[in-house]
């Protein structure tokens, strides 16, 4: 293990060179030595701790042997103890200080000097959330075709707007569909809330706006995204599907009727009555 | 015999001033068995073979886990209650707990910290006031209220955190918020998050190191799905009970009241989509609509078992008891229990994703000059080798700097670019960056020069 001052450090001291092995005639106990600037450079010192802690181990500097407690002094602290000289001869306002980071698998030895912390308050921030992250990648990687359009009533809010589709092809050519998107914060755990913003004849859409596409609700999964949301919902209007209706009577007549669910189609998309409904117009002008 | 109090020796050794204190030995048995502690004293007071090396066993470790330690319990319900107490119990001292919620009726069944008279009160309130009263010496301060009330340096006081809670958004902002504290040059500022979470007869308890091991949004995918029906079968074809409660909730509340938000807390909106629902399934004949699953269905209630919670609460005190003292080596990283077909357990270690949006990707700090543009900006961390970045989307937490698509946020943010980015974002300020090319995206702190 290398022990060196971090990188950013002005005045850099050369690195530590630090060897661990095993005290052969006490196989519970290590030997820590440590050189300066090679593995057989000038020796610093070295230490030796057992691991029956009621023996304290001893701490060799320069030659001279002494119970670690002489030397150092420690602090107990969730993952990582600190131990610290206990001869502050450093400078005044920055002793130097030793921790032995236990966490993470390895020991990590490093250097911290009482300066830190500084500018530590003015680094806190208020951080993006994994939301609004997850939809600004959604949304910046939308893969649409021309007949899908978005529109943001306010370009600052990602979280609602709309999708106009306008098929090329199928029945519902000529039309021009709006849908709501609202995405709440916990999106994508949550899948985006979605609706029909006009009345429209659709066997998979009520007259409330409701639409069934099952990766709205029941097959929703986090690894989908907008883009497939949306490609689901144009695919609706090139293949509605009579066996999963929302609107009963609409179903019901494409699959009995078919030549009047096509009729009933266009009528409703120019805007007409349809037993007693009042449809929206949508015809592309 | 060693002296009963400490003693301190200066003397000088060549260049050093060499401090000798000599240190009275703990007595030996502790307290006797009487003491409160003498059970969890067996296991402080020596190391066994396999502790961990920075086990100090005896008064430092007693001292830091019943005088320094300060750990927070996130939610004052089935688990809390367990945790609350086991905590207490063992020894720590000092313990915050937060939780919305008021004590409802129906948690006196396992909620034990909480009595008849106590329904409607706050639950951290009250669970803080009982565990005071049953554990003298123990300090619990409560928070009737949301963990997002809280800001860092709240958070940053504690050692240890510990979620007894039924919310993934809840987990999600707590793990997150808990990443984001995590300052590489401050270790200090890693807070060890232990979750704990039960459905049925099924349970979990994780230890999640920010930044250091998976967090929870990195097992987002893992998650059981909740029973969504499909909303055709709720309009046409209801069969079950539960159909019936969401055609009232999902279709017919945003029907008959519109935009008026459904309160799952309020009693008269419970009542109306039970009496919606009761009427369907009548016209349907079906049976089972009654209050209880009404409010069941709509709040998303997972039915608690006691002794469930008991487990998951046991098994994440004793990680956080662990962690604490060092004592034992502590659950790596991810402990499930499913006891609905027979027992079965499982520990395994839940593997970090590099493309999570809370712990994943990277971090850089950039210095830029205070005359660069936005454009300029872009074009340089494009250039840039080590982060190879097509493309690029950025924004602060609060405004969107520039996306490349869809075209009309494009044109929107368009005119950012011909500005300095030090009129964009502050001094230190925080951008991410999205792009096809990154796992998922790069988070950017900027320092002017």
């Amino acid at each position: 293990m290398l022990l060196a001052p971090p990188p950013e450090t002005t005045d850099c001291q050369k690195p530590y060179y630090i060897a661990v092995s095993l005290n052969c005639f006490t196989p519970t106990s290590h030997i820590t030595i440590i050189r300066k600037n090679s593995w057989d450079g000038e020796m610093v010192g070295d230490f030796e701790i057992g691991a029956n802690s009621r023996n304290p181990g001893t701490l060799c500097l320069r030659g001279n042997e002494y119970p670690i407690s002489e030397l150092l002094t420690s602090e107990f602290k969730v993952f990582r103890t600190t131990w610290e000289w206990k001869v502050k001869s450093f400078g005044p306002d920055k002793p130097i200080m030793i921790f032995w980071d236990d966490y993470g698998g390895g020991g990590v030895l490093s250097i911290w000097s009482m300066k830190k912390n500084e500018d530590a308050a003015a680094k806190k921030k208020p951080k993006t959330s994994a939301a609004q992250i997850r939809v600004q990648k959604d949304l910046t990687e939308l893969d649409l075709p021309s007949t899908m359009q978005t529109h943001f009533p306010d370009p600052a809010d990602l979280l609602n707007f709309t999708l106009t589709i306008t098929p090329d092809e199928g029945m519902y050519k000529g039309g021009a569909f709006v849908f709501s998107f609202a995405i709440n914060t916990n999106y994508p755990h949550d899948p985006p809330k979605v609706k029909c913003t006009q009345t429209i004849y659709h066997p998979n859409v009520d007259l409330e706006g409701n639409v069934c596409l099952n990766i709205l609700r029941e097959d929703w999964k986090p690894v989908l995204n907008l883009n497939s949301v949306m490609v689901g919902l144009q695919y609706l209007f090139l293949e509605p599907n009579a066996d999963d209706p929302l609107n009963k009577e609409a179903a019901i007549e494409m699959s009995k009727n078919r030549e009047q669910f096509l009729a009933n189609v266009k009528s409703s998309m120019r805007g007409h009555n349809i037993k007693g409904v009042q449809y929206a117009n949508v015809l592309v002008r | 015999m060693s002296p009963a109090v400490w003693t301190m020796d200066v003397f000088e050794k060549g260049n050093f001033v060499l401090l000798r204190l000599t240190l009275p030995l703990p007595p030996w048995p502790p307290t006797g068995r009487h003491d409160r502690y003498y059970d969890i004293d067996q296991i402080l007071n020596t190391p066994g073979p396999r502790t961990d090396p920075a086990f100090l066993a005896g008064d430092g470790v007693k001292d830091f886990l019943r005088n320094q330690a300060k750990i927070l319990v996130i939610g004052a319900g089935g688990l809390g209650c367990e945790i609350l107490a086991n905590l207490a119990l063992t020894g720590f001292k000092d313990i915050h707990v937060i939780d919305m919620d008021t004590i409802d009726i129906s948690n006196l069944n396992r909620q034990f910290l909480f009595r008849q008279k106590d329904v409607g009160q706050p639950k951290a309130t009250v669970a803080a006031e009982f565990i005071m009263k049953r554990v003298p010496g123990c300090k619990v301060t409560p928070y009737f209220g949301k963990i997002q009330d809280k800001d860092d340096d709240y958070y940053m006081q504690f050692n240890l955190v510990i979620c007894g809670l039924d919310s993934v958004e809840a987990r999600r902002w707590m793990s997150a918020t808990l990443v984001n504290l995590v300052d590489p040059e401050n270790p200090e500022s890693l807070k060890p998050l232990i979750d704990g979470g039960t459905e049925g007869f099924k349970g979990q308890a994780r230890v999640i190191l920010p930044t250091i091991t998976s967090c929870y949004e990195c097992s987002l995918d893992m998650l059981n799905k909740q029973t969504v029906f499909p909303i055709c079968t709720i309009a046409n074809t209801p069969r079950l009970p539960e159909h019936c409660i969401e055609w009232a909730s999902v279709l017919e509340w945003p029907r008959v009241h519109g935009d008026k938000p459904k309160d799952t807390d309020d009693p008269e909106h419970i009542g109306w989509l039970y009496t919606v629902a009761a009427a369907r399934a009548k016209e349907f004949n079906i049976e089972g609509v009654t209050w209880a699953l009404t409010q069941g269905v709509v709040k998303n209630i997972i039915p608690a078992i006691a002794s469930t919670n008991a487990i998951i609460a046991a098994s994440c005190c004793n990680e956080a008891f662990k962690i604490a003292t060092s004592s034992a080596a502590y659950l790596n990283n991810y402990f499930m229990l499913i006891g609905t077909d027979g027992v079965y357990s499982y520990t395994f270690e839940h593997e970090k994703r590099e493309d999570c949006p809370v712990c994943g990707g990277e971090s850089l700090d950039v210095s830029i000059s205070s005359e660069l543009t936005l454009e300029e900006f872009i074009d340089l961390l494009i250039e840039r080798q080590d982060i190879q970045i097509k493309k690029p989307s950025l924004s602060t937490p609060t405004t969107q700097l520039y996306l490349q698509a869809p075209p009309q946020l494009e044109e929107a943010t368009r005119p950012n670019l011909k500005k300095k980015v030090k009129e964009l974002v502050a001094q230190n300020g925080e951008v991410t960056v999205t792009s096809t090319s990154l796992p998922f995206s790069l988070s950017l702190r900027l320092r002017f020069t």
